[in-house]
């Protein structure tokens, strides 16, 4: 490219004279508005330092709104320019411009552009919340404070109060921005701004309230609290702007209401998300561009984990939209270009697909009408991490249903992608894949040997070595899973691999929900047969078994979890030949535990000791002296007191297992 | 079983007179039509007729008369073939609009590509667009479609001849300029449309429904807005 010209632009900021220096800037400014090619050009012609430097120093209001314009044009380039604008320090003196002192030219210029840096992750937020910023941003929401009396002062006291909004829902990312926004007042400005009338102004300040109260409850509840100033609650403004004649106005409020609903805040107007909400989302999928692409995404959300709004976006018809939209996109893909455009309306499509059938059979059953789940396979392959992750999590939902396991899922060949994303670049979409691998080797017997062949065991104990620990966990899951009820050849290619002392080290892992995995895993190995009891004693030693149970019985403070995965170890164990059952009695410690669990606060445990009770007593042909020398043992140590005791326990499932230990025990 | 056929009814003959009196019982309001014309000059962005006639009809405006202005001389400079005027213009009164409407960009990129051919100005065509223009193609396949179909225009000598010598007809300028204004109105919290264009599409619609059922006089030149005996449409 020729680029003397724009050489000499950047030099002649250099000059004293006013005019030439603003003429420059101005010549700048046409040049990188709208051209991504040119904001790379000055970039690399290094005029960021320049532009920060005019607005450091006392330099003439034109030329620091005229370099402000700049700045603000290179962070629309995407996320380097905004690292580059960052690495230059150029975000403190932006926000310099905002106090109400300056030009209001100058003011409008700045919003914009930290709007424009805000809107990429890189850029750090925390400058906001030194000094008065967050105030200065504050007192812009408010159309008055700018004074302003001509038509066109007015129209850019909206705008500025617009940005100033959009500025605030970009910087809610933690629950501590949140509250300092909320501290320093501005959810009841951002009502006001709600009714100003203006559309823009009103669509920034729905988007600042919705992430003000996300997934936040004291929020959610103050921001509906506050009062309009035509009297009513803001739900009713939002709600009426779920009907407005602008997509994207309808799309934000329902953002808005959707957080609000999330939290638990508006529980209720639920009839009003269900009859109105909801199915002004669906028809929004109709939409192009942002609002059709935003509109899934929304949706997921709301419906995440609640089970009647799964089914009323079933009813809507939602499925076939979002089908629709994805077979489209597919098609495109085929044969048309490489365009990374559709990909996020493709991510967030499946992502609410995988939403609408993760709690109802009723809802996987329509995903496999739709005829989608080849597609859904296929975009487990996908270029784009989020589609791979999305597309991947609908598997997982689809894996629920064991009749959909095993006929359209295994049709559309699932297992190879499937297997193929656990050694995906991106660890999200691993973990995905791995919890989606759990579903599967559980629910449906053939699929443990297709992992198992495919080299499953291995991949998961690679997994397990992640510095990961949402990953590690889902690994040991899957292990866990695949040795459940499993044949004792699956048995013990998993512990061959995986080996004795890395479950043992697993048992005794940081992570807790990681050792309850570990410590399951060791209870589905000693499951059922003798002989594969008689594995895990080969394979531990006896002694370190029984130190395991016994050290983490003795932590009663230990999560109820684990003292329940270990109850059962012991159970399955004592459910062995004589050998198994003697190695258990001859640690008083253990029995002393068992006994005292019995008396747990939490019934589940109460059962599980006295599982471990009736297994030790339990009268067998062969072990008859064996069993009549443990009852004593038992009686002797109090269990058939304590047993005696438990009879009127509040809990059923109690009831019936002391039952079972009270005959037992009257048999000697 | 009794089977449906089309009804052989004839259609309803409403004479002149009795639609001309029913149309005389309508109501509208004087003020509302106002509205309309208003509404129209107003988002089409005429300052000087928006401003006699609201001093004529005594109508309120409900924006100011500079922000019309602006909208104006951007689209007049579009009008007139000065592309790089507009470009400055729109970013005076908002830097935003061209940096979040790339394709309204393009478009603009390519109107300037379309009058340097219109002015003979080859060579700096083909710099302009191997240094604009090209990089958006490679960004974005379907502009590189757009792009390689204004090239074309530099294979004939006689645009006439051309297969793409539309984009050399003043409805290309409109066109560009209406983009323009559209993402201006839409920056502004304004109707980016007027609403007298859609309530003519509405009277074609509602007597092409009527057509089907009775024989009335209609409108068949909108521009005079003449009602025509039923009949005479009829042969047409």
């Amino acid at each position: 490219m020729n680029s003397s010209k724009h050489e000499q632009a950047v030099a002649e900021l250099n000059s004293s004279d006013r005019t030439t220096c603003l003429s420059a800037l101005r010549f700048i400014k046409n040049n990188v508005i709208g051209n991504k090619t040119k904001k790379d050009l000055y970039i690399q012609l290094n005029v960021i330092p320049k532009l920060v430097k005019f607005l450091r120093s006392e330099a003439d209001t034109q030329v620091k709104i005229q370099s402000v314009i700049i700045l603000g044009s290179f962070a629309y380039g995407g996320e380097e320019n905004v690292m580059d604008l960052v690495r230059h320090n150029a975000i403190r003196p932006l926000l310099d411009c905002i106090s109400l002192k300056n030009d209001p030219k100058l003011i409008e210029a700045a919003v914009r552009a930290l709007k424009a840096a805000y809107k990429s992750p890189a850029a750090d937020k925390s400058d906001v919340f030194h000094d008065d910023y967050l105030r200065d941003i504050i007192v812009l929401l408010n159309l008055d404070s700018l004074n302003p009396k001509t038509d066109r002062e007015k129209i850019m006291a909206i705008h500025i109060a617009e940005v100033a909004a959009t500025i605030i829902a970009r910087c809610c990312d933690t629950v501590e921005q949140q509250l300092q926004i909320a501290r320093a007042g501005a959810p009841s400005a951002l009502i006001k701004l709600l009714t100003c009338g203006y559309s823009k102004a009103q669509e920034a300040a729905l988007d600042a309230l919705a992430f003000l109260c996300r997934e936040n409850p004291m929020f959610g509840k103050a921001i509906v609290e506050i009062k309009t100033d035509t009297g009513g609650s803001p739900v009713d403004i939002m709600l009426k702007l779920i009907r407005d004649k602008s997509p994207m106005m309808r799309l934000i409020a329902s953002r808005c209401l959707t957080h609000l609903n999330r939290c638990k805040a508006i529980e209720e107007y639920s009839d009003d998300i269900k009859l109105g909400v909801l199915p002004t989302l669906v028809k929004l999928l109709d939409e192009k561009g942002p609002v059709q692409e935003e509109a899934p995404h929304v949706l997921a959300y709301l419906i995440r984990d609640n089970e009647s709004l799964q089914k009323a976006a079933c009813d809507a018809e939602a499925i076939t939209k979002l089908a629709q939209i994805i077979t489209q996109i597919g098609n495109e893909e085929r044969q048309y270009y490489d365009s990374a455009d559709s990909d996020k309306l493709k991510e967030n499509a499946l992502t609410a697909l995988a939403a609408m059938s993760s709690l109802t059979d009723a809802g996987r059953k329509l995903v496999v009408e739709a005829n989608i789940v080849t597609q859904i396979v296929q975009a487990m392959s996908h270029r784009s991490y989020g589609v791979r992750a999305a597309a991947c999590q609908c598997t997982r939902s689809l894996s629920r249903s064991v009749n959909i396991l095993r006929t359209s899922l295994i049709d559309a060949g699932v297992a190879g992608p499937l297997f193929k994303l656990l050694s995906d670049e991106s660890t999200d979409v691993q973990t995905i894949a791995c919890a989606t691998l759990c579903n599967m080797v559980l629910e449906f017997a053939p699929m443990k040997k297709t992992v198992v062949e495919m080299g499953g065991i291995e991949k998961f104990v690679e997994l397990l070595r992640s510095s990961d620990n949402a990953l590690r966990l889902n690994a040991i899951w899957a292990l866990k899973n695949l040795v459940c009820s499993a044949e004792s050849d699956i048995k013990e290619s998993v512990m061959k691999i995986l080996t004795y002392p890395t479950m043992a080290s697993l048992i005794d892992d940081p992570e807790i929900d990681i050792q309850e995995q570990a410590i399951t895993l060791l209870r589905n190995l000693a499951c059922k047969r003798p002989v594969d009891i008689e594995e895990v004693f080969k394979g531990l030693g006896e002694n370190q078994l029984m130190d395991i149970i016994e050290n983490k019985l003795l932590r009663y403070e230990a999560k109820e979890e684990i003292i329940m995965q270990i109850l059962y170890v012991i159970t399955n164990i004592a459910s062995g030949d004589e050998r198994h059952k003697q190695s258990i009695m001859s640690r008083s410690s253990i029995l002393q535990s068992i006994l005292k669990y019995m008396s747990h606060d939490n019934p589940e445990i109460r059962v599980a000791a006295v599982w471990c009770l009736n297994n030790l007593t339990h009268p067998e042909d062969k072990q008859i002296i064996g069993t009549q020398e443990r009852i004593r043992r038992l009686r002797q140590m109090g269990f058939e007191e304590k047993i005696k005791n438990m009879a009127e326990d509040g809990h059923l499932d109690v009831r019936e297992r002391v039952k079972q230990a009270m005959s037992q025990f009257s048999q000697v | 079983m009794q089977t449906s056929t089309p009804s052989s009814t004839q259609k309803k003959v409403v004479a002149r007179s009795e639609w001309e009196k029913k149309l005389s019982e309508v109501e509208v309001n004087k003020r509302d039509l106002n509205k309309l014309v208003m509404n129209y000059l107003v988002i089409e962005g005429y300052k000087d007729a928006a401003e006699k006639f609201s001093q004529e009809c005594g109508l309120q405006l409900d924006t100011d008369l500079e922000s019309i202005q602006d909208r104006e001389l951007i689209l007049n400079a579009i009008q007139n073939g000065n592309v790089e005027e507009a470009i400055e213009r729109v970013n005076d009164l908002n830097p935003e609009i061209l940096d979040t409407h790339p394709r309204l960009y393009f478009h603009l990129q390519q109107q300037q590509l379309i009058e340097y051919i219109r002015q003979g100005k080859i060579a700096r065509a083909l710099e302009f667009a191997q240094e604009e223009l090209a990089p958006r193609g490679e960004d974005n396949p379907e502009f590189l479609e757009e792009l390689e179909r204004t090239m074309t225009l530099l294979a004939f000598e006689d645009n006439n001849q051309s297969p793409v010598g539309d984009l050399l007809h003043p409805a290309q300028r409109r066109r560009t300029a209406r983009e323009l204004n559209a993402a201006i109105l839409t920056s502004q919290s304004q109707e980016k449309d007027p609403k007298l264009p859609s309530l003519l599409k509405m009277l074609v619609w509602a007597q092409n429904q009527l057509d089907e059922k009775m024989s009335y006089p209609r409108i068949n030149n909108l521009a005079t807005a003449e009602l025509v005996d039923n009949e005479d449409t009829t042969t047409l």
